[in-house]
């Protein structure tokens, strides 16, 4: 008996594509409607500069949509009880969901270029930028996850540290002396600096960071899961 | 199959300033091939239990085992079937597709997936209901749907948690003749219930629960074998009742219905004495089950 949910796997895709699908379609349509019927100005014939933008504006809700409640919403509702009495891993099962979340993810810079393209001509896909995208996702993603085996306001966790992070990230970059134990958090919080979606791919080390970052809360949130029973009272 | 050893569990909250024992020193094996009942009045530790046989609750204390191994490692490798005390099952899923995910979670290949969908919808009379959505259905067409979802597959063990709540006499009926047709000496069932008749018809033995304690383990094939209190009725009043059942004490003053006790096979002799001298008798029957008896001497009669 396989306990990872290969056969499970086309309605997980199914229901992805019903719900932050649609919303990714409707995004892309309503986009390019505004940009070829609304739009006044004559567009500019780079449209590169205005494809990141709107991916940079949708990254981080369009991330939280795939990803936020992604355990706490089963353990909450008490579907978890029905699923995980199959010959199927949590650790598995939660995986394999946030991976095709990543798929998804990955799906938000095709479609702007698509929207766009639509209104301005052809633009070249930027593999770069999904690839950045993924990075977030990796980042971003993996930190609601984890907050997620562990409680319902992963999404607000996630923003939270973000907004810490970026705070003392700005301090030290404008020179401001911290006291240690801030330069310890600082030092700790994740590298949300270095997913900017401006700039160009981190250097090595940088990007063994951020990645080695995000693998880290997404293996912590696996262990989470083996080790944490799901349950938490006799009938919840 | 199943064994728990010794378990207790605690529930503390988040300061460690609230304690609620659920279960205190439980011990207790389930063969396979038997049908086991768990009866115990509201908070008594049933939910509890079999979260810890499903390894959605670590134990405070104790070792759960199912065929020697840890629940979930148990679970993860052959599933098992489950009926939730409340069904949950995502509202916009529809009866048919909800069936075939699980099936599909189940490991089922798609080819039996489809046959044992389409045998768990007839058998449960789901046809009617298969394109509707979970939240439309009726309380009684969602617990169906819950049996189904259990039934799906073929597990050694079956946990039914309060299975006939909201269902109809014709259906709870039915769900009887399911557990009979379940019953083999390699599976396990577990039935959860507050239904003291439904345990008593179903299961082999059924442990007690009061206050996270198991208060006792009790038989209930051949119920009332060793007898008890029964209620005699009469066609009409007869002197001779009093000749072959002196203590026979008439049910709230009336003249025709009496209150009798003694051991079944006595009971059989006097009463086929009162019939042989003329007296035409309408109903004969126990006044409380055994397991009503135990259960109310087990957790008193708030229970």
């Amino acid at each position: 008996m396989s306990r990872f949910p290969l056969r499970y796997l086309p309605w997980m895709l199914r229901d992805l594509l019903l719900s932050q699908g649609l919303v990714l379609l409707t995004i892309g349509v309503l986009g390019a409607l505004i940009l070829s019927r609304i739009t006044p100005a004559p567009l500019p014939s780079d449209a590169a500069p205005m494809v990141l933008g709107a991916v940079r504006q949708m990254s981080w809700p369009f991330i939280l949509f795939c990803v936020a409640s992604i355990v706490s919403a089963d353990r909450l509702q008490g579907y978890y009880r029905t699923t995980f009495v199959r010959p199927v891993n949590p650790s598995a099962y939660y995986l394999s969901r946030f991976l095709l979340g990543g798929l998804m993810v990955g799906l938000l810079a095709p479609v702007m270029t698509a929207a766009m393209a639509i209104a301005v001509g052809p633009i070249p896909l930027s593999w770069s930028m999904i690839a950045r995208l993924e990075m977030l996702y990796l980042l971003l993603g993996g930190a609601v996850f984890l907050a997620s085996t562990l409680t319902r306001a992963d999404w607000l966790f996630a923003i939270l540290v973000f907004i810490v992070q970026s705070v003392l990230h700005g301090l030290s970059q404008n020179h401001v002396v911290l006291p240690a134990f801030w330069n310890f958090i600082a030092m700790i919080l994740p590298p949300f600096h270095l997913t900017s979606l401006d700039q160009p791919m981190p250097p090595g080390p940088q990007l063994a960071h951020v990645l080695l970052y995000g693998l880290g809360f997404v293996l912590a949130a696996l262990a989470v899961l083996r080790w944490r029973p799901l349950g938490s009272g006799g009938r919840s | 199959m199943i064994e728990l050893a010794s378990v207790s569990k605690v529930y503390v909250n988040l300061f460690r300033t609230r304690r609620v024992q659920a279960l205190a020193d439980f011990s207790v094996n389930i063969a396979r091939g038997e049908v086991f009942g768990i009866a115990g009045p509201n908070g008594a530790g049933k939910s509890t239990m079999l979260s810890i046989i499903l390894g959605y609750l670590h134990p405070s204390s104790g070792r759960a085992t199912i065929d020697g191994q840890a629940p979930r490692h148990f679970i993860e490798r052959h599933g098992v079937a489950y009926l939730t005390e409340l069904v949950a099952i995502p509202p916009r899923w529809t009866t048919e597709s909800a069936l075939r995910r699980y099936a599909a979670l189940s490991n089922l290949p798609s080819r039996h997936a489809r046959a044992r969908v389409e045998s768990a919808i007839t058998s449960l009379g789901l046809e009617e209901h298969r394109k509707k959505q979970v939240r439309q259905l009726s309380k009684g067409n969602l617990q169906r749907l819950g049996l189904a979802q259990a039934l799906l597959a073929d597990s050694d063990l079956i946990i039914f948690d309060e299975p006939t709540h909201g269902l109809d006499p014709v259906w709870t009926q039915r769900f009887r003749d399911i557990v009979s047709e379940l019953r083999q000496p390699t599976r396990t069932i577990i039935i959860a219930s507050h239904n003291l008749d439904e345990l008593e018809r179903l299961t082999d033995r059924v442990a007690i629960l009061s206050q996270g304690r198991l208060q006792r383990v009790v038989a209930s094939g051949g119920t009332n074998a060793r007898g008890g209190a029964y209620r005699l009725t009469l066609a009409e009043p007869v002197p001779a009742l009093l000749e072959f059942f002196p203590e026979a004490l008439p049910v709230d003053g009336r003249s025709q219905e009496f209150h009798v006790e003694g051991s079944i096979v006595d009971l059989n002799q006097r009463l086929a004495g009162l019939l042989a001298s003329g007296a035409v008798v309408t109903s004969f029957y126990p006044e409380q089950s055994r397991l009503e008896t135990e259960f109310r001497a087990a957790v008193g009669e708030n229970g």
